[in-house]
């Protein structure tokens, strides 16, 4: 028991889930921001092959 | 579940589990040979047949077996009836229990030091191969058991809603027939009449194209089950209910769809295959991240709604107020973050050019450990935590120790697999038993080499408290009634859907097309293209 009524439970389980869309944002920033580090400053800055 | 399907359930996930003790003691000893800082141990032979063991026991029977128990269970337990036949599990179960006995013999001995994925010129002996075969025939077995499941439920219950985990278990089902096809014909067509010595030739390119057919896809068989516990267990274990059910449905059809004609991202340094159509798998695989994405955070934010059922407040305070006391809700927890960490090291591999940073180092074992020894695997010991209790009806022995137990297991896959990323980068090529040469290049290896043996032993520390909690419980005479009816419930659950959210066929067919376009021509075109030095398809 969550000490809820079930309105209340209603409402808490239907409202937008602002923590995960956060965590959603975040994590995909990261995910962009390593992706762009890994391209440009490991792979392309490595440059042709000798 | 009905209780005469429980034995056959229960049998599979034994000997999945039995497999995956043997497998990781192996790990262990590579780790230890590989770093070279036990010289005495060292062996190649015996490294390349423990390592091809490794895989094979990991990637192959610890996953066939457990989506088969897991998926007898699914399938009695959410349609509420028994197997459709029953004897047909039994068989596959022996027919997958006889192949990899088969396999094992050449496997043990080093007649099949070929790693486990079967590319030629490597050869192995042929009961290997035959075996593997018999193995992967078994699973055909199962997919015909739950997708026959299904068909007769529907007609059974016209018009009602497939259960979405027994709709994601037919999808795996589905899936797993149309991506075991490349192997199936690179074997019956290649390597078994190559190693029985009926052909004199074989053609690498085109088996290496067979097998990335299945290759890619095979993640996602594994990956199956994990996302089904995630969305259809989770959510109810953890206090809340299922963000959205039909979600679920378009992340399942999307897996079924998208992850089979994706594989030549295997082959981006391959000569037999053109860029162009290396480039149409290369947008298939980002599009395969997608369902990933949707089933981030679908579980992510059932799990924020149960966290605040539970008190939780303010953006992240749902994650303070889980209930961390719960084995599936810590493993839930740690296969995301895993997931998260080894999708993005997948993003690096994936992109066409930037591969050639890290292709075939230790970055790829690190990225692939991640996903499926992390992420996959965490969610295969919290599901048999869940169902130990339902199949054997005996309580589950330690339930402490099972958290703790899990902890140790993402602990470990972490301090094993973040340094391999490390080395990969630092230029250590994967697939090699030792680095036996005097460099400073070499020498700053050694650190991560360290940190990758205490990462093996925390795993195989873990894997022991695993085996002993399931061994104990099964043993136990502590007798536990738990309901089988204890699936999530979407917050709105759907009362009807419409037909390509509650069926296959539409999909099949995009399936089908796809497969046409992405894998027609580079198969077909070995019968026309000179392939130095053996004959077009070997014959």
């Amino acid at each position: 028991m969550n000490g809820f009524s079930s309105d209340e439970e209603r409402q808490i389980l239907e409202a937008p889930p602002r923590g995960t869309w956060a965590i959603i944002l975040v994590i995909g920033v990261a995910m962009l921001l390593g992706w762009l580090y890994f391209f440009f400053g490991l792979f392309m800055s490595h440059g042709p092959v000798a | 579940m009905h209780d005469r399907s429980k034995s056959v359930a229960l049998a599979n996930l034994w000997v999945a589990f039995a497999a995956m003790f043997v497998a990781i003691l192996l790990g262990l000893y590579q780790v230890m040979n590989r770093s070279g800082l036990f010289p005495e141990i060292e062996s190649h032979e015996l490294y390349f047949a423990s390592v091809s063991t490794h895989g094979v026991l990991m990637g192959f029977v610890l996953t066939t077996f457990f989506i088969m128990g897991f998926g007898y269970y699914t399938a009695t337990a959410t349609l509420k009836r028994p197997l459709w036949n029953k004897g047909l599990a039994w068989i596959a179960f022996f027919v997958s229990l006889g192949g990899t006995v088969m396999a094992a013999i050449p496997l043990l001995t080093g007649k099949a030091s070929v790693l486990y994925t079967f590319y030629p010129p490597l050869q192995a002996h042929p009961v290997f191969y035959i075996g593997a075969t018999l193995l992967v025939v078994g699973s055909w077995i199962w997919c015909l058991e739950m997708i026959m499941s299904v068909v007769t439920w529907k007609r059974d219950n016209p018009g009602k809603v497939v259960p979405l985990a027994m709709f994601g278990t037919t999808a795996n089902a589905i899936m797993w027939l149309w991506t075991s096809a490349g192997v199936g014909i690179e074997m019956i067509f290649q390597l078994i009449p190559w190693s029985l010595g009926l052909m004199d030739t074989v053609d690498p390119g085109l088996a290496r194209t067979l097998f990335s057919w299945t290759l890619h896809a095979i993640v996602y068989f594994w990956l199956f089950p994990a996302y089904i516990a995630m969305y259809t267990i989770l959510p109810k274990v953890a206090g809340g209910r299922l963000f959205s059910d039909e979600m679920g449905r378009i992340a399942f059809i999307m897996l079924l769809v998208i992850s089979v004609p994706i594989g030549f991202h295997h082959l981006y340094m391959d000569p037999q295959q053109a860029a162009g159509f290396k480039f149409l798998h290369m947008l298939g695989t980002f599009a395969v991240a997608v369902p990933t994405l949707l089933t981030g955070f679908t579980v992510l934010a059932s799990l924020e709604g149960a966290g605040r059922l539970r008190g939780g407040k303010g953006l992240f305070g749902w994650i303070a107020a889980l209930d961390w006391k719960e084995p599936m809700v810590v493993a839930g927890m740690l296969a995301l973050f895993m997931l998260i960490a080894g999708g993005w090291g997948g993003m690096i591999n994936a992109s066409y050019q930037m591969n050639s940073l890290v292709h075939n180092t230790q970055w790829v074992t690190g990225h692939f450990h991640l996903i499926f020894g992390g992420t996959t695997v965490i969610m295969y010991l919290a599901v048999a935590y869940h169902l130990w209790p339902k199949l054997t009806g005996r309580r589950l022995a330690m339930r402490g120790l099972a958290v703790i137990q899990l902890w140790l297991w993402a602990i470990g896959m972490l301090i094993l697999t973040l340094p391999w990323h490390v080395l990969g980068l630092l230029g250590q090529p994967r697939r090699i038993s030792s680095t036996p040469y005097d460099s400073p290049l070499v020498e700053q290896w050694d650190p991560h080499e360290l940190a990758m043996i205490v990462g093996g032993a925390v795993l195989v520390f873990s894997t022991l408290l695993f085996v002993l909690n399931l061994l104990l419980s099964h043993l136990s005479k502590r007798v536990d009634s738990v309901s089988d009816d204890d699936w999530a419930v979407a917050v709105h659950p759907p009362l009807s859907l419409p037909k390509p959210l509650n069926g296959y066929a539409l999909w099949n067919g995009i399936v089908a097309v796809w497969m046409v376009v992405a894998y027609g021509y580079p198969v077909l075109q070995f019968l026309i293209l000179e392939t130095h030095g053996s004959l077009p398809w070997g014959y």
